[in-house]
């Protein structure tokens, strides 16, 4: 453990001096992670990966700013959820007309890879297909919280809103996720 | 109704990073990282341009430091400790300076008003034989470490200390001489 993250500090002060090798070593490590996380936001490969590299961009850029109090992928991580929420927001507000369509490209994508990796973990690909049929806040608001781990108070910050609607907005979106899953189960 | 545990034990241990980026995409990130302003090469030798000037002056503050050095130390360098030549003649100085100061703090014990001429002289020999061993060091320094001058430093304090016991044995036989007899008058 303490080896990995020397090797990753070491990595990081090479990536301060603008080494691109440095860079890559970085990019190749959490670039598998970032995406999913980025792609269980906004739902789309093509966006998810913008998203990923630039947020890669941007961390290496401000990566003065990294002091260090947390890990650098949880660092890292909580770039990439800020910025996939910025991008959810804004398809969801501008580009109404536009949201089935997306959606629908979406999931025929996600259905794609499905295919493919389903006999590996049919758990995990029953879970994420049931939160992809809960509603849309409910379903970022339990993906940040049962598979990115965030707590109340951190997806309050993440999501701008407050404490209370926060806990609300889980609590129910649990039950429904339980209800579902229990259907289909049955 | 089931604990609201029962959907994080569900969620734990799973993972869930099951999509993998299209492919290609280490390469397109790589033409982005080219492509983007290249702030961090500039900063890298702003950092350095940053720390020119303090070098400079730093360097100049060494260069300085040793000009100064060399000119004030060389009339004082040809002085030369014996503890400079080794160990072995520190551990020498150091046995026999510590010899010398213990013998003259008894002689200067035994000081009485019917010893006090022959302590006196001693201690006069004792600075000749000091001024004596302050040249030996200069000479030390001149002639590079030669080995009669280091000869000659270890017989000046043998010297010493031959005289601080003769007069040592002197002082004593004064004053044993002056109980005896005061003995010879009690007996």
């Amino acid at each position: 453990m303490t080896l990995t993250t020397t090797h990753i500090d070491e990595l990081l002060e090479k990536c301060r001096r603008g080494d691109e090798r440095s860079q890559m070593k970085i990019y190749k490590k959490y670039s598998k992670a970032m995406f999913n996380v980025a792609l269980r936001i906004v739902k789309d490969s093509a966006e998810a990966e913008d998203i990923m590299q630039e947020c890669f961009l941007k961390a290496f850029d401000k990566l003065d700013t990294f002091e260090g109090t947390s890990t650098f992928g949880a660092w890292l991580k909580r770039i990439v959820v800020n910025h996939s929420i910025g991008v959810y927001n804004k398809n969801t507000r501008y580009t109404e007309v536009q949201y089935n369509d997306q959606f629908k490209h979406t999931a025929d994508e996600s259905e794609g890879i499905t295919s493919e990796e389903e006999e590996q973990n049919p758990k995990v690909k029953m879970i994420l297909k049931t939160m992809e049929s809960l509603k849309e806040n409910y379903r970022v608001a339990l993906t940040l919280h049962l598979i990115e781990g965030y707590d109340y108070e951190e997806i309050c910050e993440i999501l701008n809103i407050t404490y209370a609607n926060c806990r609300t907005t889980i609590s129910r979106a649990k039950e429904s996720l339980r209800t579902k899953l229990l259907s289909y189960e049955n | 109704m089931k604990t609201n545990n029962d959907l994080k034990d569900l969620f734990e241990g799973l993972d869930f990073d099951v999509a993998e980026p299209a492919s290609q995409h280490e390469d397109r990130f790589r033409e982005k990282l080219r492509k983007r302003p290249q702030k961090k090469i500039p900063r890298h030798n702003g950092v350095i341009t940053m720390w020119l000037p303090v070098m400079a002056i730093a360097a100049s503050f060494l260069v300085a430091v040793l000009i100064f050095q060399g000119i004030f130390t060389t009339p004082f360098s040809q002085e030369q400790e014996l503890a400079n030549v080794s160990p072995e003649m520190k551990q020498t100085q150091e046995f026999y300076s510590s010899v010398i100061k213990t013998e003259l703090a008894a002689l200067k014990e035994q000081k009485t008003p019917e010893t006090e001429a022959v302590i006196n002289d001693a201690l006069a020999q004792m600075d000749i034989l000091e001024k004596d061993y302050e040249n030996l060091k200069t000479d030390l320094g001149k002639s590079g470490q030669d080995q009669r001058v280091i000869y000659a430093m270890i017989t000046n304090f043998q010297k010493r200390i031959d005289l601080l016991k003769m007069v040592l044995e002197k002082v004593n036989d004064i004053n044993t001489l002056k109980t005896t007899n005061h003995e010879n008058n009690i007996i």
